[in-house]
């Protein structure tokens, strides 16, 4: 049999040559009775040749080297669920993973095939964005199954020019809250504060009227022990934006917090008149 | 005449409430504006006391710094 010759179109009145029967119009698909009867008719098989054999209905073609059956079986979808994934299980054979439950990740088994669980570690969740409002703003927090909680607090303003901020945990208005603080004003070291007991944190200082002024303060809070109904160990610090001089002011603080429930709620106070805005993001660490 | 207000934030059904305070919360809130008020003048008084010490000793408070650095 001829090499094919690929696709010609032909024009009334083309003589039809040997050439052209050979390598265009038995280019098709050739049927036989079986693989005997397509080896006898086609001794020099070119790559890309088909056959169709009628005892076994299969459709084979020319590698080049050898004649292969054609699959026409495909895969059969193994999904049955929104959000079902495949994967090649042994024998690369199509099989359903099913979906996982909220917050899970996708892992590899023992047996060397995925599967959903719950994430091992080291996940950050973010629970909550709140704008800062009124006298007080509060927040509830749910920290079950996470190892800390962490809060950003973002462009704090208020009404009242110099005002403070300070933070209650769980409405608590004892005098539960200890604390050392470093305090400093650009590269001047203002101060030190040892383990006073007071009924909130004092969080930031000298907040402006408006976040388009530098100082507009920001903090970061870590509570590592959100889900003990003792003490939650904490550290927090603020720091406000550079002044003319380029210096940034703020403080470092480390904290407990005598704690009689798990952490269930954050306050953000102001001094004196009301935040006039701020976020504040929570997010949950596994 | 009104109180404060206050902001509430359940995020379990992220359900923010803006409110004025009860009034529970407005006579904590009468203690908490004292408690800022006497640490506010604790501060001030603490920077007099310090800015006398700078005077006396004939030094500003970078100078200071340098000493203990």
């Amino acid at each position: 049999m001829a090499a094919g010759l690929g696709f010609k179109t032909f024009n009334t009145g083309d003589i039809l040559s040997a050439s052209d029967t050979n390598g265009y119009l038995m280019q098709g698909v050739l049927v036989f009775a079986n693989a005997a009867a397509r080896d006898s008719a086609i001794t020099s098989p070119q790559e890309g040749q088909f056959a169709y054999l009628k005892d076994t209905n299969v459709t084979t073609y020319y590698t080049g080297s050898a004649w292969a059956n054609l699959d026409t079986t495909g895969m059969t979808n193994p999904m049955t669920t929104t959000g079902d994934t495949i994967y090649s299980s042994s024998g690369s054979t199509p099989a359903r993973l099913g979906i996982g439950t909220s917050g899970q990740v996708l892992t590899v088994s023992g047996g060397g095939v995925p599967s959903w669980a719950a994430a091992a570690g080291g996940g950050m969740t973010l629970l909550s964005t709140t704008t800062l409002s009124g006298s007080s703003t509060s927040i509830s927090i749910t920290p079950t199954g996470y190892t800390y909680i962490d809060v950003l607090i973002k462009n704090v303003y208020a009404s009242t020019n110099d005002t403070n901020a300070s933070f209650r945990l769980n409405s608590d208005t004892g005098s539960n809250y200890t604390y050392h603080s470093i305090r400093y004003d650009g590269a001047t070291l203002l101060g030190t504060s040892n383990f006073a007991q007071t009924q909130n944190f004092n969080l930031m200082v000298n907040l402006p009227t408006s976040a388009a002024i530098g100082r507009a303060n920001n903090a970061h809070i870590t509570i590592y022990t959100p889900n003990a109904t003792d003490d939650f160990y904490m550290e927090y610090e603020s720091i406000g934006g550079a002044d003319a001089q380029g210096n940034a002011g703020g403080g470092s603080n480390r904290a407990i917090y005598n704690a009689s429930a798990a952490l269930s709620n954050l306050t953000i106070l102001v001094s004196s008149g009301t935040f006039s805005g701020g976020t504040v993001e929570i997010y949950g660490v596994k | 005449m009104s109180k404060p207000m206050v902001r509430i934030h359940n995020t379990d059904t992220d359900e923010v409430i803006d409110r004025e305070m009860t009034n529970t919360e407005f006579a904590q809130y009468e203690k908490d504006q004292v408690a800022f008020e006497a640490e506010r003048a604790k501060v001030a008084a603490k920077d007099k006391t310090k800015q006398e010490l700078f005077d006396r000793l004939g030094i500003t408070p970078e100078e200071a710094a340098l000493l203990l650095s």
